[in-house]
Parts: C-alpha cells; sequence; structure tokens
C-alpha cells in the first residue's frame, strides 16, 4: 500500500484566473522518491505544501482521495494536520536563510521544534546527527543567530530537524537550489543517505534535472498546475515523450555544447484560459490542444498529456 | 497632532548606536541630551524676548505704577542685557535653579514636583492601556483579517488619529459624565485640588500624590475605586486618541511578519499557533511598534496638558496651561527642559529595548 | 516609520482598488468644498459670524440657525464657515512653509554632503528630539499669544522632518545612473537638482504635505483651544471649541459642531493622503 495517495487535487487561490494546482493524482511508497519537476510558477510548491497541510487559509482545496498512511485526511483539521507534522511529515523549505526565524538563536528555535513533536528530550542525539551531516561543533555554533550561520550550515540543521522525527514523509521543496553548487551536491548526499537508512517515502521539488536523476525514483513533471508526464526515472529523463519535458531536457546544458531547441521563453502567468496550459510555447499544437484539456495517456514508457504526442510516437517507433 | 507620523525614527542620533564599549556610549548620550535641551531653551529663550509682552508689567500686577514695574524688572533682573540674561538662566540651570514662578512666586521646581505624580500616573495608566490594548487588537487583526472586527477596527484605525483630542475630551464630558454619579465631571468637582484623588476624603495618606499608587499603599478598595473613578475618563480621552496608530502599526507589522517564509517553516516543525504567531512572529512585529510608542510619549507629554485642562487634572499640564495663560516664562522655559530632558531619555530607553527584540543590533555594536 | 498603511482587504484586488478611487474623489470634493470655504466664505455663511445677538444666544440648532448659537448669539455654521479661512489657511501654510525650507535644506545637506551634510542632519536630529507638543506650545506661549506665534512654532517644529525626508530622498536620487551621467557630461549643479532631482520627490512630497495638513490641523487647533492661537472674536475652530468648553452642558452644540467639522475636514486629508500614497506606490 501506497504511504502517500492523492486523487485529483485541486488548489485554488482567491483572484486567480486558474488553479495554481489542477486534478494532481500521485502516489508514493515507503522508500522511494518522486521528483516534482516544473519551472517556477507550475504550481510545485503549492502541491508540496497542500501535502504537508500548510497552505494559506485563503487557498482553496479539493480532492478526491487524500491519504496517509492509510489514514483519510480530506477532513482533517489544522490540529490534526499539526499532529501529523510533528510525527509523519518532514518539510525541507527552499531558502534556509528564510526558513528560521532571524531574531532567535538557532538553538531555541530547535529546541522549539524538538519539544513540539515531543522529542525534547533527544537533543544529545540530534547534536550527534548534526555532527555527522558534517555540523560542526553543534553545541556551540547553535547558539548562533541564524545570519552568523552559512547557508549549508542552516539546511543541515533543518534537514536533521526534519529526519530525527523519524516522519514518514519527507518533503523538500528545492532543499539545494538556493545553496553553492558544492554544497548542493553535499546536502544531496546527505539526503540519499539519511533516506536510504529510513524507511520513508520522500518527495522533492525541483527545476534542476541533475539533481532530479540524482535522487529521484520517480519522475513527475507539472506545467502550469497540470502534470503533463510522469514515469520511472529512466523512462522521463531517457524518453520523454511530451514536448515541454523534451524541451527541458534539451535544455540542460551539455559539456559538447550541444544544445538542441530551446524552449520559447514566456511570461509567467500567461497561461491560456483553457486547453492545454502549453498549446503556446508548443512546437507540436494542433487546434485541439487549445479546446480540450488533455488526459495522461500511456505514451512509450511514460504517461503524458499530450495526444498529438502519442500520434508521433506511434510514427517513430 | 504628528506623533507617529513623522516616519523617520528620531531617538539617540546615528551614530550614537555605535561605539567603542559602555561608557563611551553613556557619554555620548549624555552630551546629546544636554545638547537638545540647550538647543530647545535657547530657541524659547531668544523668542521671549523679542517678543513685546513685558514679563514685569504681568509680575507687578495690572495696579502698579510704572515706578513699581520699573522696581520688579529691576529685581528679575529684566533690564540687564539679553545675553547676559541668557547666561545667568543657564548657569541657573546647570546648579538645578530653575527660577522663581511669576504667578505663584515660589521655587518652580517646588511646583513642578508638587504637580508631577499627577500626571505620570495620568500618563503611565494612558500609556499602559493603550499601548497594551493597541497591540493586542492590532495582532488579533493581523491573525484574522476579516470579519465584524476587522471593520470595527479599521475605523477605529483611520478615525482615532484624525479626531482632536480635546473635542473627544469635551464630548466625553457631555455625554458620559453629565451624570454626575457615574463618572465626576471634572476632577475638582467632588475632589478639591489636592492631587487627582481627595486623599483625606477617600480617608487615605498621601505619600507618593498618586492617587491610584496611595490607594494601594493604602490598601483600601474603596479609595482605589474612587481614584480609578477620576482617572477613568481622562484616561479614556488619551486612551481613544492613541490607540489608532497602535492599532494600524501593529496590524501591519505583524502581517508583514506572518507572510514571511520562517512562519510557514515553524508551522511545519509543529509548532503552535501560540509559539508561531506569539513568540517568533509577534516579537518581531513589535520592533517599528515600539519606535512608535516612544514617539507616542512624546506627544503625550504634550497632550496631557489638554488633557489636564480639559478636566481640570491638578498635574504638571494644568500648571503648564496657567502659566502660559499667566505668560509665566520662567515656567515655561523650565517645563521645556524638563518635557525635553525626559522626553530624550524615553528615547534611549527605547534604545535599550531593540537588542531585547533583535538580538541583531546588540551584535551590531 | 510609516504612517501605519492601512491595510486592504486580503481578497479581491481590483474591488479595494475600487474602493480606493472612491475614496479619492470623495476627498477631493470635499476639498474642494473646503477650498470654497476658504475663499469665499461671505458667499456661503448664511449670517454674519460676529453680528451679536444677545436675545438669541444658546438658541438649539433650528432652520434658522443650523448649527445652533454661541454665548453671544452668533451663528455657530456661519462661524464654521469663516473659521476655515483660519484653521485650514493656517495649517496649510505652516506646512508649505515647513515643506519649503525643509526642501531647501535637505537637498542641500544631500547634494553637499561630507562635513556639511554631517552638521545639517544633526541639527535637524536635534529638533526631531524635541517633545513637539510642548516645544510648539512653549514657542507660541514665549511669543505671546496670537495665530502668528502658533504659525511660526508649528513651522518650527515641522521643517526638519521635511528636511530629513527630502535628504534621504535626494540621496539615492543622486545615486541613479542618470544622474550620474547627467554629472558626467557635465550638468551644472543647480540645473541638476532643479530638472532631474526634485521633480522626483514630488509624488511622495505631495502625499506627505496632504496627510501633514490634517495633522497640523490638529495641532493647530489643539493649540488654539489651549489659549495658543487665534485670538477672540476670530471663529478659528479650535477657538470655538475652547470658547464651547465652559457652557458644555448648557449648550451641547456648541462644542459637538466645530468638532465634528474639525474631525472630518482631518479624516479627510488623511484619506486622500492615504489615496495618493496607494497609488503613487501602485
Amino acid at each position: 500500500m501506497s504511504l502517500l495517495a492523492v486523487e485529483d487535487l485541486t488548489v485554488t487561490y482567491p483572484g486567480g484566473r486558474r488553479p495554481a494546482v489542477k486534478g494532481v493524482s500521485l502516489e508514493i511508497e515507503s522508500g522511494r522518491t518522486l521528483a516534482v519537476v516544473g519551472e517556477s510558477g507550475s504550481g510545485k510548491t503549492t502541491l508540496a505544501l497542500a501535502l504537508a497541510g500548510l497552505l494559506d487559509r485563503r487557498a482553496r482545496r479539493h480532492a478526491s482521495r487524500l491519504e496517509i498512511n492509510g489514514e483519510d485526511l480530506l477532513a482533517a483539521g489544522r490540529r490534526r494536520w499539526r499532529q501529523l507534522r510533528r510525527t509523519d511529515i518532514s518539510f525541507i523549505f527552499q531558502s534556509p536563510i528564510n526558513s528560521w526565524n532571524p531574531t532567535r538563536t538557532m538553538i531555541a528555535q530547535v529546541r522549539d521544534a524538538m519539544s513540539a513533536a515531543g522529542h525534547a528530550g533527544r537533543m544529545p542525539e540530534l547534536m550527534d546527527l548534526l555532527a555527522r551531516v558534517g555540523f560542526e561543533d553543534p553545541e556551540r555554533r547553535l547558539a548562533d543567530l541564524p545570519h552568523q550561520l552559512s547557508g549549508g550550515m542552516l539546511q543541515r540543521v533543518s534537514i536533521a530537524v526534519a529526519v530525527i522525527i523519524e516522519p514518514a514523509l519527507l518533503i523538500a521543496d528545492e532543499p539545494t537550489s538556493a545553496l553553492d553548487s558544492t554544497v548542493q551536491s553535499e546536502i544531496l548526499a546527505i539526503l540519499g543517505e539519511l533516506r536510504s537508512e529510513a524507511d520513508l517515502a520522500m518527495l522533492i521539488i525541483s527545476h534542476d534535472l541533475s539533481v532530479v536523476a540524482r535522487v529521484a525514483d520517480d519522475v513527475m513533471v507539472l506545467y502550469g498546475g497540470k502534470v503533463v508526464e510522469q514515469g520511472a526515472r529512466a523512462a522521463v529523463l531517457g524518453s520523454a515523450v511530451h514536448p515541454y519535458t523534451r524541451g527541458l531536457l534539451d535544455s540542460v546544458p551539455r559539456l559538447d555544447g550541444d544544445r538542441k531547441i530551446l524552449l520559447p521563453s514566456m511570461e509567467p502567468g500567461h497561461l491560456p484560459a483553457s486547453g492545454c496550459p502549453f498549446a503556446p510555447r508548443c512546437r507540436l499544437v494542433v487546434d485541439d490542444c487549445r479546446r480540450v484539456e488533455p488526459d495522461l495517456i500511456p505514451i512509450n514508457d511514460t504517461l503524458a498529456a499530450c495526444p498529438p504526442a502519442a500520434s508521433s510516437a506511434l510514427i517513430t517507433t | 497632532m504628528t506623533q507617529g507620523r513623522y516616519p523617520e525614527v528620531t531617538g539617540p542620533a546615528p551614530g550614537l548606536r555605535f561605539g567603542a564599549g559602555r561608557l563611551a556610549r553613556f557619554a555620548k548620550g549624555v552630551v546629546w541630551l544636554l545638547v537638545v535641551v540647550l538647543v530647545a531653551v535657547s530657541i524659547t529663550f531668544a523668542l521671549s524676548r523679542i517678543v513685546p509682552a513685558d514679563p514685569a508689567r504681568l509680575a507687578a500686577g495690572l495696579e502698579a505704577g510704572p515706578e513699581q514695574v520699573e522696581r520688579v524688572r529691576q529685581d528679575m533682573g529684566l533690564d540687564d542685557p539679553v545675553m547676559v540674561q541668557y547666561v545667568r538662566y543657564i548657569t541657573g540651570l546647570v546648579r538645578g535653579d530653575f527660577g522663581d514662578s511669576i504667578r505663584t512666586r515660589g521655587p518652580i521646581l517646588d511646583d513642578v514636583v508638587e504637580a508631577l505624580p499627577a500626571s505620570i500616573e495620568l500618563i503611565v495608566v494612558s500609556f499602559t492601556i493603550f499601548a497594551a490594548l493597541g497591540i493586542l487588537a492590532g495582532a488579533a487583526w493581523a491573525y484574522w483579517p476579516r470579519g465584524v472586527h476587522a471593520v470595527l477596527l479599521r475605523v477605529v484605525a483611520v478615525a482615532g488619529s484624525a479626531v482632536p483630542v480635546f473635542w473627544v475630551g469635551l464630548l466625553l464630558q457631555i455625554f458620559l459624565a453629565a451624570r454626575p454619579d457615574w463618572f465626576p465631571l471634572v476632577a475638582r468637582l467632588d475632589f478639591p485640588v489636592a492631587g487627582n484623588l481627595n486623599h483625606e476624603a477617600a480617608g487615605i495618606a498621601e505619600v507618593t500624590g498618586a492617587g491610584l499608587l496611595d490607594a494601594l499603599i493604602a490598601r483600601s478598595p474603596s479609595a482605589m475605586w474612587e481614584a480609578a473613578r477620576v482617572l477613568f475618563l481622562p484616561v479614556m480621552t488619551i486612551v481613544i486618541h492613541n490607540i489608532a496608530l497602535t492599532i494600524a502599526l501593529t496590524r501591519s507589522s505583524l502581517a508583514d511578519q506572518l507572510d514571511r517564509e520562517y512562519v510557514r517553516a515553524a508551522r511545519a516543525r509543529g509548532l503552535s499557533e501560540w509559539r508561531v504567531v506569539v513568540v517568533d512572529a509577534l516579537r518581531n512585529a513589535l520592533n517599528p511598534v515600539v519606535t512608535m510608542l516612544g514617539l507616542q510619549l512624546g506627544w503625550l507629554l504634550g497632550g496631557v496638558v489638554i488633557v489636564e485642562v480639559i478636566f481640570s487634572w491638578p498635574g504638571i499640564g494644568l500648571y503648564a496651561f496657567s502659566s502660559f495663560q499667566s505668560f509665566d516664562y520662567n515656567a515655561i522655559m523650565a517645563i521645556t527642559v524638563l518635557a525635553t530632558a525626559g522626553f530624550v531619555l524615553v528615547n534611549a530607553l527605547v534604545g535599550q529595548i531593540y537588542p531585547l527584540l533583535d538580538p541583531r543590533i546588540k551584535e551590531a555594536r | 516609520m510609516t504612517v501605519a498603511e492601512l491595510p486592504a482587504a486580503p481578497e479581491a484586488a481590483s474591488r479595494t482598488r475600487k474602493a480606493g478611487r472612491g475614496v479619492m474623489w470623495w476627498s477631493v470634493a470635499t476639498v474642494a468644498v473646503l477650498a470654497a470655504l476658504v475663499l469665499i466664505p461671505g458667499l456661503l455663511a448664511p449670517a454674519d459670524p460676529y453680528k451679536l445677538d444677545i436675545i438669541n444666544r444658546f438658541t438649539p440648532p433650528n432652520a434658522g440657525n443650523l448649527f445652533g448659537t454661541d454665548d453671544s448669539g452668533r451663528d455657530i455654521l456661519s462661524r464654521v464657515i469663516h473659521g476655515a479661512r483660519y484653521s485650514i489657511g493656517s495649517a496649510v501654510l505652516i506646512i508649505t512653509v515647513a515643506a519649503l525650507v525643509g526642501t531647501i535644506y535637505g537637498s542641500l545637506a544631500a547634494w553637499y554632503g561630507g562635513i556639511l551634510d554631517r552638521l545639517l542632519m544633526r541639527t535637524v536630529d536635534v529638533f526631531l528630539a524635541f517633545p513637539y507638543l510642548v516645544f510648539a506650545m512653549a514657542v507660541a506661549a514665549s511669543m505671546g499669544r496670537g495665530l502668528t506665534s502658533t504659525i511660526v512654532a508649528l513651522s518650527l517644529l515641522w521643517w526638519p522632518s521635511y528636511a530629513r525626508m527630502i535628504r534621504g530622498q535626494v540621496k539615492s536620487i543622486l545615486n541613479d545612473y542618470h544622474i550620474r551621467a547627467a554629472i558626467t557630461l557635465g550638468a551644472r549643479r543647480g540645473q541638476i537638482l532643479r530638472w532631474h532631482v526634485i521633480p522626483h520627490t514630488y509624488n511622495q512630497l505631495l502625499v506627505r504635505f496632504t496627510l501633514d495638513i490634517g495633522n497640523a490641523l490638529v495641532a493647530l487647533t489643539g493649540l488654539a483651544f489651549l489659549g495658543l492661537g487665534a485670538t477672540p472674536p476670530l471663529p478659528e475652530w479650535g477657538r470655538m471649541v475652547a470658547d464651547s468648553k465652559q457652557f458644555a452642558l448648557l449648550a451641547w452644540w456648541y462644542a459637538v459642531f466645530p468638532g465634528i467639522v474639525i474631525f472630518v475636514t482631518v479624516l479627510n486629508f488623511v484619506l486622500l493622503g492615504e489615496a495618493l500614497r496607494k497609488r503613487s506606490t501602485s
């Protein structure tokens, strides 16, 4: 049974022309990692927040199914979600410096988090874990204020605090994109190691395909709040069919300098009111794309929401 | 009037916050205090000497003949050159001598000391109430931005700062205190001018001069009730006018903090709403509010004059008013000096609160 | 700090914008009415504001005297209309002087920088460290009673805040690339300041100016209430409320109507200022 199961999740913000997330379904099993890929504005952060009960009060969430550990959370209140975040769900944010209160010492905030989770007695254990993930001299350095520590150090604390409660689900929203590239790979290594030790399900959000290639088992591509393609890592990275995924893959810079077709850039927020959200930028676009919102259909090894791609795939294979 | 509407934070002069060590900072603070007071004195002194009103004439009384006026003028040293008078006044100040009042003919310092407790009581009580209530209401508004209370608070925030304080006081008198059995119309009506509370009638000893405090010392509930009753309308007048800015600023500051990522991160770690909103966000939101409250105190030093006049509250404000009326320039200048010194000191104290709210400031020193 | 910004309702930004425009037009219309009161009170007032009529003193509001009459039987409505010139006029005068002096002073400090800047701004700091209301009272009282003293006192009090605001703005504008380019190209100082820098401050200046007229009015009438301002029989608004004090229980309308007029006027300038601020920031 899947640890996390979501069906037809839609999130709308007031004043928004389109839902930020529309009809997303996903499942993650314990021990596996799902990567959600997409550019900014694609709804990936909203999706992550919705799965942790952290959406703005103004946001409207609809789904036909939302289960963690088999528990139906469609009607769960704020209290229940908070309880879940204390015991079962951990969240790592994109910007380490912004995820800590700038005016309080790290130790005070870490203590707050630990006692909230009911692990106040496990501080020594946390110190060990911090030392293990490369946070040197934690007793002394934690007495500092957040801005006195580097982004990599702060993110190590965030990760340690996130995993020490032994969550069933770990959500990481762009955990490395605010960091230098060398620090990035250290953090990814730590995440990978901790994940393989604990039998948890992980949802990692990224716009960086190299990160995805390193940590993911499955990949889901979001565009304009909709899933446009999903499948196993190898399938999506290797033989994606959706023109958007293809464009993303092709725009990864290569050492041989051979970049293929770049995606036509586009102002964010200019999504069409109906039809396929990607239609205005798509090279395979046909009239139907502007009228009908395509559903996910199996094409080659993945599921993709692109009927024209299906027909061209049939022709090429 | 202008209270918090100055967008700039005054407080200790820029540059004062940084310095080598505590002592140097303290010394700089003292110098700053002296400079500000000296400038304030000099301006009032200069202006009081270039205008035609004749203090000697006033001091001598209306029936006095020209010779008498001349004698008074000599006695008061008013025929000396202005610079001599100025130096004489400043040296007097340094010795702690504010001169004699033309009106009461006693040392001004004695008058001030006698009137001060009543004013301090009024200011402290009003300030505590509008600061606490304002922060509470503003925080609630930021946290629950919609609803009937939000509309209500918006009206208070807009109207409160536009309403003239003297008019509020007058209206409260007309419409609430028209029933003198509810509230004493004027402090003086029920209680003769010996402190805000008639200690004799209330049966308690006068220790500090502040009614509430004296009643507390005497452990007399009935006297405390009386003292609170007398305080109610003047305090309410000040609160209505001043709470508006506190509410509006707390709201916008806290709303800004609640939108920050660290708040969401704290929630993600499972912290209770109380911890997230009060311990983390509100504390950070209070920084600009504290600055504004410091400035409000500056306003209060003047605003209390108006309120004391309306309610015949026998404090320093009423004393100042009488001095204005009788052109008692010695008293006017003494009040300027004391109020300025008080305001500078208060702002220096406010400067001490910032590091408690935001330790990054302490570290920057 | 800023004037605590009035919050917009979280949803439907367009609705608030529309409401904001409504507030703006309402305030503009009211300001126009107030301007008429200042300019042509004689044409608008139903009666002579100075005409004594002891027999009809303390007449409650009625068809002939909408706001009632005062202790000398004068028509309060007419006095309020004629008083606009003294109250609003003085407030505008105070802020104009303060803004003018502050703008010149602040831009000089910003332009020359260095020691002069520090000296000038430290002086401003001294002024801003005064407890303003007490200081204004003291100055007005030492100069002897009268509307002029009060106007001088409040102008003296107000210019430093403009100096500081303008200095900050000019400093940041001077750092802009187009100004640096103009300097490099050899444009003369006065020209740059006059044509390229000062105009950029107009927006904020206007917002501040509008808000401060309301603030000055509160200060002015407050001082007048203490007898530091217009002398009788001038129908200045604060003075009228002060005069009404001793008759508060006898004739409620005497205190209520002039007060309402002050309140509504100040409120309008505040709302207009906020609306202008929102327009200039959005």
